[in-house]
């Protein structure tokens, strides 16, 4: 990429991010009062009690949903709230109450150890607005290992009403609000930006421009790629393109599989079993780069942002694995080693639609294998979110949104036929109306957005232009055989997977099925089972009737807190400790990857994201627009969409991650000697 | 078998042989077991020390290597493991008996000092198998022989084992043959069988696995040229030696520090220690540019073993959980590649190998001047030096004692005047004494040995010369010269740290004494305490040790190291050593190499092609014999192992010459 006016505001763009990022760390240090570059926001252990805690009927302590206030309807009300053992300083409780329905409310907080015994108890007077408990001074009787607290209760005096907006345990005294983070940030932030502006603008264009070239690298990866290719396609000189493509998409299905498995046998947690087959997958992908390699086909560019990001992502990652191990371990050296080369290939090939797909058609297969899977062995129990070949309905729901590209893409590609043969689309119908009927069993909210967000962006791309007769036709073919698909598959084909596996007996369960453990609320298996809102609809309404966030995201904005927390330099090991203490994903991809690889891989990444997107919407558009190119868009989509609320990031476990990445491959290559998109 | 039929002969025979340890070791072991072959369960060897301590009622007489017990109720304690554990079988070897038995109490002790259990058992001369209850977890065992004063008694070994013992060398070597002549046929049949697909199915030939050498040797190169093309490509032939010195230099030094402080045991500090190391060795490579890459011959099977060395290291990623151990494999082949790729593309590999002599005497010299300053030579107690143990000061004496030897090869060829001479001299004899000093006697034969190799070349060198006396007498003055310089040296490292104060010593360091039983006792007569922390040497006891690594040899290696006598020890094997962290397999490559690197050497040495061969040869020979002997394999942490491994580079050189020229490429 020329240096040129014209990138200045990429440039620009990288420096603000930088700047953000920079700010809110320097900030959060500064406040705390510490350089901690393990943990910026170092202000000792917080626990915060989720709202689900307080929202629970007790001893004449219950919640109205509609004024969203707790009321005690006696003369005393209690709740008791578990918390995780093992840290003993817990020095103090933030209460913070809105609408308290008397000038103060008399109330005894009692701190229990694990059996339940009080070890010692407080009393205070409550009142609106923030109450701060000093635990310090009333368990300072007690030696240390005697403090340590496993649960309390708050035994309040009636008949009142209150809310609560804030009930957090506290090591530290809180000594700043979101007042001063914002003073604070907003001092540094423009520090920051008056030294930005002072490097465009006052130091001389040679020097900056002197200090790194980073095209002599991505050319030398390149070059280094292109060997690689060249010396192994010896192997498959003499393969018919037939049977290239035929083993291709074998090799795909084979990595769908092992990612599959991986995750569904638990071995993504065993280190060498990890391995193994994280190898196993970069062997698969680098036979699909070899088998797909046709030298000197097609000079590529890689000169775009996009590949930029995408090289630095994967650096940043290298070295934050290097200095902070990983229980994901080598994402980024098989991304640069395995990936790379099937990018490379890729570009060069004479028609890259074909290895697109052929991965179009593994995802078909394996949803095909998976079907089988689900009416032969998992049964649907009605009242229990369906967790289909996974052992959670959001992972499931997430991999029939993933799934559900490939047939829409097939769609896209044969609307436009002139003779469209019923058997193709039958089945693909089929599997389109499958897929819907599955995921509203699985009650994802996420996904179902994923999934109507895909349905737009297809239904999108199908207006723009005038259509032939054909399409027309096609098109009402394809209506009236989706009407007969959704009538199958959502009456007999619903009771056949209800009853299929209990007749046969082949029934199998998971380790870890959700609806086994149902501990962990963010699955919420069972609330579906309750009541007159069942389904995925009545889910959505629920939500939306409680107008809150956290009932919104299924307390979600708790974890997320936890992770912006613990955010810090290099990232950490794996999973962070959020929800009532237990380790969980972030429920977000891009505080996922933060929170693994440190604050600062949020640059590339966000810029990853922002341009697998536009490039997505600019391929569908461009000269070089094929039938099946929409799936770029798609993926990004679905992969975006669902990374807001579940764990996109996590490499090696999820389909829908695999597929972002092999649709990177087909954006990140621009044709030689045209102008580089920015 | 082709152009190097001794080669592949030696391999297929070495192949046999590791594949009928393995199934013997099951054999042994009574089961199919690829993470131990002999599933030996828990093995407790009692220390040879406590078999020679005395108590009131066991009094150890030194000259006739036994006890005379002194009461009705002689009590002696074995100490076996920590924490309690349960074993099964007790193996006592009782040497000499006055009487035909004697009937002795076990006492079980747990690691409160209470007492758990007891039996009664009687020993006799010969092996004594005797059944424990294994339910009943123990620390330490009480011997107590019952109305036998006066009587002797002599115990050579007493073992700890949760599963009987069924191995004794005879059986071992019998079950070996029958393997050995079993494997061997299976792998000729396996080979004709290869070569046979390989006749009818591939008449051209199967590339291998040579794709992913030439794609390892095309990416150094691009990006070798991307870097070395702005860093060595922008110096001045001149300024890139000095650099290259200086950060040899650099690497040498770091390397050494990171092994006295400890960082190569621990996961966090070896990473960032390797880290630096990598950074040096990939900066020198880098410097050392001259013109663009182009990829050496890499198909010899010097370079291929040394690769497969590396390769089966990171290779055991996959099937153990280690957290150092793998890092200095991929550390190698990442640095380690570069490295030898751009010194085989240098005008004059000499250069390289020139500097890195150059930066070991500079480092030499900083090293004595640390030890004169800083590390003080106690009374009785082997000297360490710069190292945290008298064994790797050995090593360290003996490759610069053969540095020192090169340079005055060299000396005497080229006419340099006197200046050289006292510098060779001086130095060498300064390595000798360091190795006196260290008081590590197979380093003093391995020295011996070398020196005895280099007279008939020294002969050579003086027959050939013109001017032999006057050679011999500047010889002779700067060992002259050289004298009041370990007077100096002798005397500094006794006196100087103690009156500057400034003695130094290291929190991992291994004090070991010559003194052994008796003499021990009188010495700490004499000076009480003067002893505490000081240990007696591990040569009696290799065996044990030797055992207790071979016990738990597998497939794929082991993380960390293997204790025994309660605590952690050393192999002192380089060959068990490597057998031990990455699997029995990796001794195919391993020897292989060092098969190599010796007969690469000495045929540079016959055919006289330049004085460094000495050099490489003597280096090779060392390391050889070290392994035999020492803790060889200190990865990244000594100078000898860094020499040695990166030697490959010069080998390389001359191997792929050789070769080239059998294909007619040059």
């Amino acid at each position: 990429m020329a240096v040129t006016g014209r990138n200045l505001g990429l440039k620009f763009m990288v420096g603000l991010l930088v700047g953000v990022i920079f700010s809110g760390m320097a900030s959060l240090m500064i406040l705390s009062g510490s350089i901690n570059l393990q943990k910026f926001y170092d202000v000792g252990n917080i626990f915060d009690v989720s709202s689900a805690e307080y929202e629970k009927a007790a001893d004449h302590w219950n919640y109205n949903y509609s004024t969203k206030v707790i009321e005690i309807d006696a003369d005393t009300g209690s709740c008791f709230f578990t918390m995780p053992g093992g840290f003993q300083d817990w020095n103090y409780l933030y209460l913070d109450l809105v609408n308290v329905s008397k000038p103060a409310v008399r109330c005894q907080a009692a701190f229990c150890d694990r059996s339940g015994n009080v070890i010692y108890a407080l009393d205070c007077s409550l009142q609106e607005g923030s109450n701060v408990l000093n635990l310090q001074q009333a368990s300072k009787d007690l030696p240390p290992q005697e403090r340590r607290i496993n649960g309390f209760s708050l035994k309040v005096e009636g008949p009142s009403s209150f809310g609560i907006s804030r009930l957090q345990l506290r090591e530290r005294q809180q000594t700043f609000g979101p007042k001063e983070i914002v003073t604070k940030f907003a001092a540094v932030f423009a520090c920051w930006v008056m030294i930005l502006l002072f490097v465009v603008f006052k130091v001389p264009k040679a020097w900056r421009h002197k200090a790194v070239r980073r095209h002599s690298w991505l050319g030398s990866l390149q070059e280094a790629y292109r060997c690689l290719l060249c010396n192994a396609a010896g192997l498959f000189e003499e393969f018919s393109l037939r049977k290239i493509s035929f083993l291709r998409r074998l090799l795909f299905l084979a990595s769908l599989l092992i990612m599959y498995i991986m995750y569904v046998s638990g071995w993504r947690w065993q280190v060498l079993l990890q391995r193994r087959m994280v190898f196993l997958l970069g062997v698969c992908l680098l036979l699909v780069a070899f088998l797909s390699w046709e030298p000197q086909k097609r000079a590529v560019n890689w000169k775009n942002p996009l590949m930029y990001a995408w090289v630095a992502l994967w650096v940043m990652c290298i070295i934050s694995e290097f200095v902070v191990g990983k229980d994901v371990q080598h994402v980024g050296v098989f991304m640069l080693v395995c990936m790379g080369p099937l990018y490379l290939a890729w570009a060069n090939m004479e028609k890259p639609d074909r290895l697109l797909n052929d991965f179009l058609v593994a995802m078909r297969w394996c949803y095909w294998l998976s079907c089988f899977f689900c009416l032969f062995f998992r049964a649907y129990t009605p009242g229990i979110r369906y967790m289909g070949i996974y052992q959670n309905p959001n992972s499931f729901a997430g991999y029939l949104a993933t799934v559900n590209i490939a047939f829409l893409i097939w769609l896209d590609a044969n609307l436009n036929k002139e003779k469209l043969k019923a058997w193709p689309l039958c089945k693909n119908v089929l599997a389109l109306a499958s897929i819907c009927g599955l995921l509203a069993l699985t009650e994802s909210i996420t996904s179902v957005v994923v999934y109507v967000m895909e349905c737009v962006v297809f239904i999108w791309k199908q207006f723009p232009n005038e259509k032939p007769r054909r399409y027309r036709e096609n098109l009402r073919a394809f209506l009236l055989m989706s009407v007969l698909a959704v009538a199958f598959t959502w009456v007999p084909g619903r009771l056949c997977l209800e009853h299929v596996p209990q007749i046969l007996k082949t029934n199998v369960t998971f380790e870890g099925d959700a609806y086994l453990t149902r501990e962990d609320p963010l699955s919420l298996p069972v609330q579906a089972a309750g009541g007159e809102q069942a389904g995925v609809g009545g889910r959505i309404l629920s939500k939306i009737r409680t107008g809150d966030w956290d009932s919104l995201f299924s307390s979600r904005t708790d974890v997320w807190k936890a992770y912006f927390r613990e955010l810090n330099l290099f990232g950490h090991r794996g999973y962070l400790k959020s929800l009532n203490g237990k380790k969980a994903h972030a429920h977000n991809a891009l505080l996922q990857m933060m929170g693994y690889y440190g604050v600062f891989v949020a640059v590339p990444y966000l810029f990853l994201l922002y341009y697998s997107l536009k490039y997505g919407i600019t391929v569908i558009f461009g000269q070089r627009c094929s039938g099946i190119s929409l799936f770029f868009l798609m993926a990004a989509v679905n992969y975006i969409v669902l990374g807001l609320t579940e764990d996109m990031a996590t490499p090696f476990f999820y389909i829908g991650w695999l597929t972002f990445f092999i649709s990177l491959g087909g954006l990140t290559n621009q044709p030689a000697g045209t102008n580089v998109r920015r | 078998m082709g152009k190097r039929g001794k080669l592949h002969i030696f391999l297929f025979i070495l192949a046999g042989a590791l594949i009928s340890v393995m199934t013997v070791f099951m054999e042994l072991g009574g089961s199919v077991n690829f993470q131990e072959f002999m599933s030996a369960g828990r093995v407790y060897d009692v220390e040879p020390e406590q078999l020679t301590k005395s108590t009131e009622g066991w009094l150890y007489d030194w000259q006739e290597g036994g006890y005379f017990l002194q009461s009705n109720r002689a009590f002696m304690r074995y100490y076996l493991s920590s924490p309690d554990r349960g074993f099964n079988y007790l193996y006592v070897m009782v040497e000499e008996l006055s009487q035909e038995s004697v009937k002795v109490v076990v006492r079980y002790y747990n690691g409160y000092n209470l007492r758990v259990f007891k039996e009664p058992i009687t020993l006799k001369q010969g092996m004594n198998i005797i059944e424990l209850d294994g339910r009943v977890p123990v620390q330490s065992l009480v011997f107590v022989v019952h109305d036998a004063k006066g009587e002797f008694i002599s115990i050579s070994s007493i073992q700890a084992r949760t599963t009987p013992s069924r191995f004794t060398l005879p059986h071992f070597l019998s079950l070996f043959g029958v393997t050995l002549a079993g494997a061997l046929a299976v792998l000729l049949v396996i080979t004709l069988l290869y070569r046979f697909i390989c006749v009818i199915y591939f008449p051209e030939g199967i590339g291998g696995f040579y794709w992913l050498l030439d794609s390892m040797q095309d990416s150094v190169r691009i990006f070798g040229d991307l870097l070395g093309r702005r860093m060595g490509g922008k110096l001045h032939p001149r300024q890139r030696r000095s650099v290259r010195r200086f950060l040899f230099c650099l690497l040498l030094a770091w390397m050494m520090v990171g092994n006295v402080a400890g960082w190569l045991g621990s996961a966090q500090s070896c990473r960032y220690h390797l880290l630096a190391c990598v950074a040096l060795l990939l900066a020198i490579s880098f410097v050392s540019w001259e013109r663009p890459l182009q990829n050496p011959y890499w198909r010899g099977a010097l370079m291929k073993s040394w690769l497969f060395i590396w390769l089966g290291i990171v290779l055991c990623d996959f099937f153990v959980v280690r957290k150092v151990e793998s890092l200095t494999g991929y550390a190698m082949l990442i640095a380690g590649s570069v490295f030898i790729y751009f010194w085989q593309n240098m005008k004059e590999p000499g250069q390289m190998f020139g500097d890195l002599l150059k930066a070991l005497e500079i480092t030499f010299l900083l090293g004595l001047a640390y030890c004169v300053l800083f590390r003080a030579k106690l009374p009785a107690v082997d000297y360490n030096g710069m190292f945290a143990n008298a064994e790797e000061l050995a090593m360290y004496a003996v490759l610069m004692a053969i540095v020192f030897l090169t340079e005055l090869d060299g000396a005497i060829k080229g006419k340099k005047g006197f200046a050289p001479y006292v510098k060779c001299i001086s130095g060498g004899a300064a390595a000798l004494f360091l190795l006196w000093r260290s008081g590590h006697k197979a380093g003093m034969v391995i020295f011996a040995l070398l020196g005895a190799l280099y007279i008939p070349i020294l002969a050579a060198r003086l027959r050939r010369t013109a001017r032999k006396w006057r050679l011999s007498l500047q010889i002779a003055a700067a060992a002259a010269f050289a004298l009041p310089c370990i007077c100096a040296l002798f005397l500094g490292i006794k006196h100087v740290p103690q009156m500057l104060g400034m003695d130094i010593s290291y929190e991992n360091e291994l004090l070991v004494t010559e003194l052994e039983g008796e003499q021990r006792e009188q010495y700490l007569l004499q000076f009480p305490q003067s002893l505490d922390g000081v240990r007696t040497k591990e040569a009696g006891k290799l065996t044990i040790i030797w055992r207790a690594y071979a016990r738990r040899l597998n497939l794929f290696g082991h993380s960390g190291g293997q204790e025994a006598f309660r605590r952690k020890v050393s192999p002192y094997n380089g060959y068990l050593g490597m057998a031990y962290q990455h699997g029995i397999f990796i001794l195919l490559p391993y020897l292989a190499f060092q098969v190599l690197a010796l007969a690469v050497s000495i045929k540079c040495v016959i055919q006289k092609r330049g004085s460094k061969n000495v050099c490489l040869l003597f280096w090779a020979i060392a390391f050889t014999c070290f392994c035999f002997c020492a803790n060889v394999e200190i990865s990244w942490g000594h100078p000898l192992w860094l020499c040695y491994y990166l030697s490959a580079g010069y080998f390389g050189c001359v191997e792929a010459k050789k070769d080239l020229g059998k294909e007619g490429l040059l």
